[in-house]
């Protein structure tokens, strides 16, 4: 295992730890954020189950008793916090932070103090986080912000003194931000900077375009230039992102509760009003709806979620139009509803499944 | 069962293993080294959970969780029997534990993980071994573990997370 497979390692074995704690005594919010890690990934049924055996292993720990409290007690100083621990936090329990965690799990002691210190001189760095195909995850930042990634996704996130920055570089994210009324957040694709003060919005980087969808509050939209994108990286003041500079005039858009924005390539900038904005992170249960949807733009969310893609054949199959809600991990019931349309013809080849006219 | 009432749900889940999930133990007591194994149980634990009804699962997710996981493995075991064909240890092992005759072989799984954990906790900073014992294997309650230490509750359970967490990484890591 390489040095970044260890750390993750240690990050999954310390979130399952925490639930395992919590669920002792869960509330009801807790009952409810438990289901809604579990439902993230497959993985964290699996880490979870592990570590509720290990715990339950753990009763029958040292059963000889050749272990003496009295002598570890001699070497254990109270006041002095043993090197492992940074993680820790509170909120390591309720708000985990990954990047302390990612800290102690290199062995590295980062002091309170010297972290905070780290981020006011602006030297925070760039971390990575994705999912594999079928994958979601939910991470919660260190300023309380949670971020969703849907399957097939990567975000490089970046917390600051002045702006907390964060790269969707592919796939999908929903973000709740908290709420820093100076300390911007902002979520830049190669098509669009999306700004956020306090709210809840989806971000999904597509081959053409940027679709940016806000559950609740407000963010500011912003064609990303490359000028723009190049003051980003470089970390310019928030003012000039929404405010625009004086050399390069930024048009900037806010977009509100149910709109969804689309950002193209080219720069250009639409909104329309969507009245069921929830339908766009129906993802997060793992759920696909399609509203009167060509069969090209179904197959291909459905194949975001697929190792083996179900392929259209002619032109015609794929402007055919749908309406259904289904499973994402459950292809087959797509399948099902095309095969009783007479019209279609739905094969599994050896490499996959093809749908084509008859 | 009943969660966010006065008795734990530690305890519960707890109760949970022992009584009707023994098997789904030493399923994953053998799997705790290699995380890897353990993943077919947890796609299919997870699929059906997807299934349950949000409001249901929210009312009672232990044991929710608890009880798919002891049905599939399960159903692992039934279709396991039925492929005899195919031999592997891991499977002669399940074979072992599943037939009623060799219930010493049952705990072979328990035992060599209790063995290595006693292994994995010397590994640990004293401070995470004084609180495990403390706490695990005393049986104290994290009041009693504070005063007997001289560490604030909180660090009680952040220490017991920590450790937890650690020993699980140390298992993943020495086969």
């Amino acid at each position: 295992m390489d040095q970044k497979a260890r750390q993750l390692e240690s990050l999954y074995a310390q979130q399952a730890s925490s639930w395992v704690e919590i669920m002792r005594h869960p509330s009801r919010g807790e009952d409810r954020r438990f289901v809604a890690w579990l439902k993230e990934s497959p993985r964290n049924v699996r880490d979870f189950l592990l570590m509720l055996s290990v715990d339950h292993a753990l009763e029958k720990i040292d059963a000889a008793r050749l272990q003496d409290i009295d002598a570890l007690l001699a070497r254990v100083d109270a006041r002095v916090v043993p090197l492992s621990v940074r993680t820790a936090a509170p909120a390591g329990v309720r708000r985990f932070s990954w990047a302390a965690a990612a800290a102690a799990a290199a062995g590295i002691l980062v002091a309170t103090v010297a972290g905070s210190a780290w981020f006011l001189h602006g030297r925070a760095m760039w971390q990575e986080f994705e999912t594999a195909t079928g994958e979601q995850r939910t991470l919660e930042l260190e300023d309380g912000s949670v971020v969703s990634l849907n399957t097939h996704s990567r975000v490089a996130i970046r917390l600051g003194a002045r702006t907390r920055e964060v790269r969707l570089l592919s796939g999908e994210a929903l973000f709740r931000v908290h709420h820093e009324a100076d300390r911007p957040f902002r979520v830049s694709t190669d098509d669009a900077v999306v700004q956020a003060v306090g709210t809840q919005f989806d971000v999904y980087r597509r081959d053409d375009d940027t679709m940016i969808a806000v559950l609740e509050g407000k963010v500011n939209i912003t064609p990303a230039t490359p000028a723009l994108q190049q003051a980003l990286l470089g970390g310019a003041k928030p003012s000039r992102v929404s405010g625009g500079a004086a050399a390069a005039p930024i048009v900037s858009r806010s977009l509100g509760a149910s709109q969804e924005a689309r950002v193209t390539h080219e720069g250009t900038l639409s909104i329309r009003e969507v009245s069921n904005v929830t339908d766009t992170v129906a993802w997060r249960e793992r759920r696909l709806i399609f509203r009167d949807q060509t069969l090209e733009h179904i197959v291909g969310e459905f194949n975001r979620y697929r190792k083996n893609p179900i392929r259209l054949e002619g032109s015609g199959v794929m402007q055919r139009v749908y309406t259904g809600v289904f499973d994402a991990d459950d292809a087959d019931s797509l399948l099902q509803v095309l095969a009783r349309d007479p019209a279609l013809s739905v094969n599994e080849s050896g490499d996959g499944i093809v749908i084509r006219l008859r | 069962m009943i969660s966010g009432g006065s008795q734990s749900a530690s305890d519960l889940a707890g109760t949970a293993f022992r009584d009707h999930a023994g098997e789904l133990h030493r399923f994953l007591a053998r799997r705790v080294a290699k995380a890897q194994d353990a993943d077919d149980l947890a796609q299919e634990v997870f699929a059906r959970l997807l299934r349950v009804r949000n409001a249901d699962l929210v009312r009672n997710p232990l044991s929710y969780l608890l009880g798919i996981a002891t049905h599939v493995v399960r159903e692992f075991r039934q279709r396991r029997l039925h492929e005899r064909v195919l031999f592997d240890s891991d499977l002669a092992d399940d074979l072992a534990d599943h037939t009623e005759g060799a219930p010493e072989e049952s705990f072979a799984a328990q035992l060599e993980l209790r063995e290595r954990l006693d292994r994995a906790l010397k590994q640990l900073p004293p401070a995470h071994q004084l609180v495990l014992l403390l706490v695990k294997r005393d049986g104290l309650s994290y009041t009693e573990a504070a005063r007997a230490s001289g560490l604030s509750v909180h660090t009680i359970e952040k220490y017991v997370v920590e450790a937890r967490a650690r020993l699980r990484t140390i298992l993943a890591e020495v086969p």
